[in-house]
C-alpha cells in the first residue's frame, strides 16, 4: 500500500506567479524513510505543504494513504499526518510544555488517562521530563525541537514530517532524535519524510528525493544519489564526510574501491588496506 | 574593544517562584578582534550570555565590561545606544525580524535609527548588501521574495550596517543548505580579516568551531567548563564527549581510527590534515 502518491503536481502561490513546483510525481511506501534535500528556496517545504492541504495544489493531485486530499478528506488525512516544523515557535499553543504536547491528543478527544500516559512516554522520549511545567517560550530553541517533536510522538500518526527539524540541536541532540524517530518507526511502521541539510541523516535514509528549482531531479537509495558527482553539485549539495574523505583519499593516491555512505564503512576499508603490509 | 565577564551570575525571574539560573559566576575575556566560539548543549545558557554582551539581560551578580563600558545590575538603560552600536547581534532565525517593503530599507532602518540621514544610509545599505554576497537587483525588491538563506542574508546586512566592532552570531547557519552555509562562514571570516571585527559565534557545528575560531568557551548549566583553543579542547575527545559537545568529523574519524590502531600522534581537526596523518600509514599499500 503507498502512504503517499503525488501525481504531476504543480504549485504556484499567486495566480500570475511563477510554479515554484513543477510536475511533481512520486510514490512513497508505507513504512518507509524518505529524505528530501536541495538548497534553500528550492522548494522542499511548499512541497510538504502541499501534502497535508496546508497548500492546495495548482494542478495534480495528492493521494494520502489512499483516500485523495480535496476540502473533503482533509481533516481526515490531517489526523494522519504529524509535522515538525524548523522553528518550533511557529507551532506551539500549549502554557506549559505537557499542555503542548498534550493538544493534538486532546484534539484527537483520547481519554484523559491515555492521554496522560502518552504525553509522559513523549516527553521521556525526548528526554524533557523534567520541562513538563515550563512555558515553551521559555526554552532554548534545541529544547523547543525536542517539544515539538514529542507533540508528533504522542500522537503517533501514519506519517511523520521532519522540516528541518534537527538543525538547532546539538551534535548528540540530533543523533538521539533521529534514533527516537527510528525506534517509533520501528515499532509502529510509521512513514518519515525527513527534510534535511544534513547529509549523514540522509545517508541513514532509504531513499533520497533531491528537489533543484521547483523540480523533483532524483530520486534513488543514498548510495545511488551520492555517487552522481554531477547531480550533487547541481543540486548544490555536498558529499557525507566519509564519502568526502574517500574520494580525497584516492586523490592522495589511496585508492580505495566503491562508495562509503558511514565512517564505519570507510574504517573497515581503511584497516583491511593497512593490514595488507 | 575587549569584552571581560567578572563574577557574572543570572538568574531569570529573580524573586518570583519560577525563578531560574542561566548563569553562574562566569569569569571569561574575549579579546579585540579574536573569533570565539561559544559551545554547550540546548539550555546550557549560550543564548543568556549572549544577550549580555550588549546589556539586553544584565547580570543579577557582578560586571560585564564591554570596551569601557561597565554594566552591573545597577546600570541605567539609558545611554547604552552607543553599546549597542558597536555589538551586533545576529539572533536565530534574523530572518524573521525583516519587515520593512523593501530589503534596502530594511537594511537602512538601523543607521537611521542611528540619527543617519536618510540618503546616507540607503547607501550603506547598498554597500551592506554587497557585503553579504547579493546583487543590487535586491535591493528594491520585498524581502519577503527571497529564499530563506537570502533573507538570512539581509538580516545580517542590517547588523553589519550599523558598523559594529563586535559581531554576535547566535546559530547563524542552523536551517542553511551545506552550500550557503560555507558561503556565510567565509563571509564572516573574511569580515574579521579585511575590518578587524570581534567575532562570537555560537554554534553546535563543531566543524565551524575547529575551522574558523581561535578561541572557544564551552558552557554546562550556566557554567564555563573550558576557555581554551579548538586545538586544545578538541585533542581531549574523553572529555568532550564526556560533556556531550561532540567532535569536528575529522576528528571523530581519527578517534575511530587510532581505536583500530592507527597512529595519530596529534588528532586532526580538519580532513586535510587528516589525510596528510593518514596518507604515510597507507602508502603503497592501495597497489
Amino acid at each position: 500500500m503507498n502512504s503517499i502518491e503525488v501525481k504531476d503536481l504543480n504549485y504556484r502561490y499567486t495566480k500570475d506567479g511563477e510554479d515554484v513546483l513543477q510536475n511533481i510525481n512520486f510514490t512513497v511506501a508505507a513504512g518507509e524513510w524518505i529524505a528530501i534535500v536541495g538548497h534553500n528556496g528550492s522548494g522542499k517545504s511548499t512541497l510538504t505543504r502541499n501534502l497535508n492541504g496546508l497548500l492546495a495544489p495548482t494542478k495534480g493531485e495528492v493521494i494520502i494513504d489512499g483516500q485523495l486530499l480535496s476540502e473533503a478528506t482533509v481533516w481526515d488525512i490531517r489526523r494522519k499526518i504529524g509535522i515538525v516544523f524548523q522553528n518550533p515557535d511557529n507551532q506551539f499553543v500549549g502554557a506549559t510544555v505537557e499542555d503542548d504536547v498534550a493538544f493534538g491528543l486532546e484534539n484527537r478527544q483520547i481519554p484523559f488517562e491515555t492521554m496522560h500516559e502518552r504525553v509522559a512516554a513523549a516527553l521521556a522520549a525526548v528526554n524533557m521530563t523534567n520541562y513538563a511545567q515550563k512555558e515553551p517560550a521559555r526554552l532554548s530553541g534545541g529544547q523547543k525541537q525536542r517539544v515539538a517533536l514529542a507533540g508528533v510522538i504522542a500522537i503517533n500518526p501514519e506519517i511523520i514530517i521532519l522540516d528541518e527539524a534537527t538543525s538547532m540541536l546539538d551534535p548528540q541532540g540530533r543523533q538521539d532524535i533521529i534514533h527516537i524517530v527510528q525506534d517509533l518507526q520501528k515499532q509502529t511502521k510509521n512513514t518519515v519524510l525527513s527534510i534535511t541539510h544534513d547529509l549523514e541523516e540522509a545517508a541513514l535514509a532509504d531513499r533520497i528525493l533531491v528537489m533543484e528549482g521547483g523540480h523533483l531531479i532524483a530520486s534513488g537509495t543514498p548510495r545511488e544519489i551520492f555517487s552522481q558527482h554531477e547531480l550533487l553539485q547541481e543540486a548544490g549539495l555536498t558529499l557525507p564526510f566519509a564519502m568526502d574523505l574517500a574520494v580525497k583519499l584516492n586523490q592522495a593516491g589511496i585508492k580505495l574501491p566503491g562508495t562509503f555512505l558511514s565512517s564505519k564503512e570507510l574504517i573497515q576499508q581503511l584497516w583491511t588496506l593497512r593490514s595488507k603490509m | 574593544m575587549d569584552i571581560t565577564f567578572k563574577n557574572v551570575s543570572y538568574i531569570y525571574d529573580m524573586n518570583t517562584p519560577i525563578a531560574n539560573l542561566g548563569l553562574k559566576n562566569i569569569n571569561l575575556t574575549i579579546q579585540s578582534g579574536s573569533y570565539t566560539a561559544i559551545i554547550g548543549h540546548t539550555g546550557s545558557g549560550k543564548s543568556t550570555l549572549l544577550q549580555h554582551l550588549n546589556a539586553l539581560l544584565k547580570p543579577s551578580e557582578g560586571t560585564v565590561v564591554i570596551g569601557d563600558r561597565t554594566i552591573t545590575n545597577q546600570t541605567n538603560n539609558k545611554n547604552l545606544k552607543p553599546l549597542r552600536k558597536q555589538v551586533g547581534i545576529v539572533f536565530q532565525f534574523a530572518e524573521h525580524q525583516l519587515f520593512e517593503e523593501t530589503v534596502g530599507k530594511d537594511i537602512a532602518f538601523g543607521p537611521m535609527n542611528f540619527g543617519v540621514s536618510e540618503s546616507e544610509s540607503l547607501e550603506i545599505a547598498r554597500e551592506m548588501l554587497q557585503t553579504v554576497g547579493l546583487e543590487d537587483k535586491y535591493f528594491d525588491v520585498s524581502p519577503f521574495d527571497l529564499s530563506g538563506g537570502q533573507m538570512r542574508r539581509v538580516a545580517i546586512a542590517g547588523v553589519l550596517a550599523l558598523k559594529p566592532s563586535v559581531l554576535v552570531l547566535d546559530e547563524p547557519t542552523a536551517g542553511l543548505d551545506p552550500k550557503s552555509r560555507r558561503e556565510m562562514m567565509t563571509l564572516f571570516a573574511q569580515l574579521q580579516k579585511e575590518q578587524q571585527l570581534t567575532i562570537i559565534l555560537v554554534t553546535h557545528q563543531m566543524d565551524d568551531v575547529a575551522n574558523y575560531a581561535d578561541h572557544v568557551i564551552v558552557l554546562e548549566k550556566g557554567q564555563v567548563i573550558q576557555d581554551t583553543t579548538p586545538k586544545a579542547l578538541f585533542n581531549q575527545p574523553e572529555f568532550v564527549l564526556a560533556h556531550g559537545i561532540g567532535l569536528p568529523k575529522a576528528t571523530e574519524f581519527a578517534v575511530a581510527l587510532k581505536a583500530q590502531g592507527f597512529e595519530m600522534s596529534e588528532l586532526p581537526m580538519t580532513t586535510a590534515a587528516l589525510i596528510e596523518g593518514l596518507t604515510p600509514q597507507l602508502e603503497n599499500k592501495g597497489k
